[in-house]
């Protein structure tokens, strides 16, 4: 399912407050899941800690935003400001779908004009971050784990008539 | 408003608090199989076949006069089908539907869909089974049939469609989730939310038998403060009481106790003397007050 959170920027918070807020959005969500270590998150996103601020403060996550993916997972998050900022109602709650993310997660960015050239050196420090144009949709889970029995049929029968 | 407010509980069982509530219920035994195997069911068969084939949208309606336990009966089914479940886990979600409705225009919508397909999703999001409670449903699917614009602003009907909405999701989205609803208002619940239960239970007051159990059951739990009371709960006239009780909620059953107590000054003091005169007593003096009470209703409140 997709799903969309908005984040307020300038002038309710600043565009470096903003990204801690996006940074611990996208880990309390992915690291619900067994298989994402705790903080391994924010420390991919720690090589865009520069970069980050000056995308939000450039506008450039207003519009069409950062991607996150996963099996099952296609959540947009936008950056606003100005106006836009003060009117979003935010949704911070940990998105649903992350408590199965799998290591195979990655953040698309949107293309950021004058700070491209830079961000696309910043990805290649992980294979969790790309510059390509997102999947439209999330990719299906994997079928062992949809179809997984949630029932214990010897339990059932001990129920008797 | 955080729509996490609205979540009243969210605790995964067994959990040794609600141990006791499937039990403590005095109902026929079907009405107990049906719900805990309705709920099975829908797990099994959600979690192998596509909505399209199942046409299960994971929803149970409790429906019956009040005080008859059907809010203890939807929260003890979790722990009953904990030990049913390939985790031997599940999870009870109470939500509170009065706090969905806004004044505020649009809000209610809101509220109803970041709540049903998003924070209840991200709470059930490690796939145990869960059983989602929404206590007297009636507050939250208002029959739009039957309700005027002009006394009900249509933010009422747009939140109607939001929980129909959210309910179509999470049926295919969502098959280790199930909604149990409880109402004592059929009339005044929308159609299609009736139209979408897979399975409607009804829970009535108890026959005498029924309230016969009532009774002892609640004197032997008393009689742990008050050993007297276990002798009095063995009492073979004991069965005129219930029969005076038969036809009345079990919640007014279980007071007829209390109201036996309050009787005399030396029950108020010492519980454990109570007798069976004192409870012959009260199982009329409530039965009339229920008369009364019927009287003046008139039947206005549209039990089924």
């Amino acid at each position: 399912m997709e799903r969309t959170r908005l984040i307020a920027a300038a002038p309710v918070r600043s565009a470096s407050e903003a990204w801690q807020v996006l940074t611990t959005l996208l880990s309390d969500t992915l690291e619900r899941g067994s298989s994402i270590p705790t903080g391994s998150v924010a420390a991919v996103l720690a090589n865009l800690n520069g970069l980050g601020p000056a995308l939000i403060a450039g506008g450039h996550l207003e519009s069409k935003g950062i991607v996150l993916v996963d099996e099952g997972l296609h959540l947009t998050i936008r950056v606003l400001t100005a106006d836009a900022a003060l009117d979003v109602e935010e949704n911070l709650n940990p998105v649903p779908g992350g408590a199965s993310a799998t290591d195979g997660w990655t953040i698309y960015f949107p293309p950021a004009g004058p700070l491209d050239k830079a961000l696309s050196s910043a990805v290649k420090s992980s294979p969790h971050l790309s510059t390509a144009e997102p999947p439209a949709s999330a990719p299906a889970q994997r079928s062992e784990r949809a179809a997984k029995s949630l029932i214990d049929v010897d339990a059932l029968r001990g129920l008797g008539n | 408003m955080d729509v996490s407010e609205l979540v009243k509980t969210e605790c995964k069982m067994p959990d040794s608090r609600y141990a006791g509530l499937w039990d403590s219920i005095v109902v026929d035994v079907s009405i107990k199989n049906r719900l805990l195997r309705s709920a099975a069911l829908s797990f099994r068969l959600r979690a192998d076949l596509p909505f399209e084939v199942t046409a299960l949208h994971g929803l149970t309606i409790l429906y019956g006069p009040p005080g008859t336990g059907k809010t203890t009966l939807a929260r003890g089914l979790a722990h009953q089908l904990a030990p049913l479940t390939t985790q031997r886990s599940a999870r009870l979600i109470e939500i509170n539907p009065h706090g969905l409705m806004s004044a505020e225009h649009g809000q209610s919508q809101r509220r109803v869909t970041e709540l049903l397909t998003d924070y209840v999703p991200s709470l059930v999001d490690d796939g145990i089974p869960t059983v989602v409670l929404l206590d007297e449903v009636e507050s939250m699917v208002v029959a739009r049939s039957q309700a005027s614009l002009a006394a009900n602003p249509a933010d009422v009907h747009r939140a109607t469609d939001a929980v129909l909405t959210a309910i179509d999701s999470n049926a295919s989205s969502l098959p280790h989730l199930v909604f149990v609803a409880t109402t004592n208002f059929t009339g005044a619940i929308d159609e299609a939310f009736l139209s979408r239960a897979d399975v409607a239970i009804c829970v009535p007051t108890p026959d005498a038998a029924g309230a016969l159990a009532i009774l002892k059951t609640t004197l032997n739990a008393m009689s742990e403060s008050f050993a007297p009371l276990a002798k009095l709960a063995q009492n073979p006239a004991l069965k005129q009481v219930a029969s005076a009780l038969a036809g009345m909620d079990g919640r007014r059953i279980r007071k007829t106790i209390s109201e036996a107590m309050l009787g005399r000054i030396e029950t108020v003091i010492e519980p454990g003397v109570l007798t069976i005169d004192d409870l012959l007593s009260a199982a009329q003096l409530v039965k009339q007050s229920a008369h009364i009470t019927q009287s003046n209703l008139g039947g206005r409140n549209g039990a089924h």
